[in-house]
């Protein structure tokens, strides 16, 4: 009987305490996982207050090329700072740089050399991460019509 | 039932704040995923050349433009080409009327060019000795940033103009 209402008049935490020490708890574990995590990312690149595979989506270049002449219209709003040309011909694949920048509406013509069967242009954006700017290559392709 | 302990109402507000803390928690790293719509010409913008006339003595294009949709049009990107078949990527430059640069931009003044108003102008391509085809963007001003209307690019194919 002694030892029943000793058991009884043991004081532990409220329930409302205990709620909020489990919730502090996982969300302590959610932030160090979270931070954790982070490294495996890689930074977020952004174009135009946006991430920039979405700025990608919204350039809009015509590319065309004839003799050894490669010739690029920027249609879309979007800058780009350099190009990366790739030259298919039979099974293979020269690629080739081109360091200038076009911004939007402005067009480039450039000699590549000729004999290739198709030509095919990904563009790339000046981004910005947290500390610093950055390049980033479109994964969208534009190829010679 | 004589314990003491946190009384309800403070418990549900204690809750309640780091519900919130949460949620601010979680808006501040969702806003970096998130991003606002671009702006964009809207869609009932609408330029197109009522008529064009090379003047081969001269070497120069008299174009009219007009303004064929429902908002003022604020500039446009004038490119010609030189050979039949090639991109458009040579710049209007001569006999620039209102502040043109070497992209071939021109731009109306404050109002811009109105619905149904007409806009002519010459201009030379001496030094392409030929012209063959002509493309013009037209440029909007959305919530003060210039924008170039990608969808209603025109394109004409020019005859007699050597």
């Amino acid at each position: 009987m002694f030892s029943y209402n000793n058991k009884m008049k043991k004081r532990a935490i409220s329930p409302v305490i205990a709620t909020v020490l489990l919730i502090a708890i996982v969300v302590i574990l959610a932030l160090i996982i979270f931070l954790w995590a982070r490294s495996f990312i890689g930074e977020t690149i952004r174009k135009s207050n946006m991430p920039a595979d979405k700025a990608c989506e919204l350039i809009n270049l015509q590319v065309s090329y004839s003799g050894n002449s490669l010739d690029v219209i920027n249609q879309g709003n979007v800058p780009l700072y350099r190009m990366e040309v790739r030259k298919i011909s039979g099974g293979s694949i020269e690629k080739e740089t081109i360091n200038e920048r076009l911004s939007a509406g402005n067009a480039i013509s450039k000699e590549i050399g000729e004999g290739y069967d198709s030509i095919e242009v990904l563009p790339v954006i000046l981004g910005q991460t947290q500390t610093s700017k950055k390049s980033y290559t479109c994964k969208n392709k534009f190829a010679s019509g | 039932m004589e314990k003491k302990g946190l009384s309800e109402i403070v418990g549900y507000v204690l809750l309640v704040v780091m519900a919130i803390a949460l949620a601010l928690l979680v808006y501040a790293w969702m806003k970096g995923l998130l991003w606002n719509n671009p702006k964009e010409c809207p869609a009932g913008v609408s330029l197109i050349i009522a008529d064009y006339a090379c003047n081969q003595d001269l070497n120069n294009i008299t174009i009219t433009l007009k303004n064929n949709g429902l908002f003022s049009i604020n500039g446009f990107i004038a490119r010609i080409s030189n050979e039949p078949g090639k991109l458009a990527t040579k710049p209007l430059l001569n006999g620039v009327p209102l502040g043109g640069e070497a992209t071939g931009e021109f731009f109306f003044n404050e109002t811009g060019l109105l619905p149904n108003i007409e806009f002519v102008n010459s201009f030379s391509y001496d030094m392409y000795s030929q012209i063959s085809d002509l493309e013009i963007t037209p440029l909007k001003d959305v919530d003060g940033e210039r924008i170039l209307c990608d969808k209603s690019i025109i394109k004409q194919q020019l005859e007699n103009c050597r």
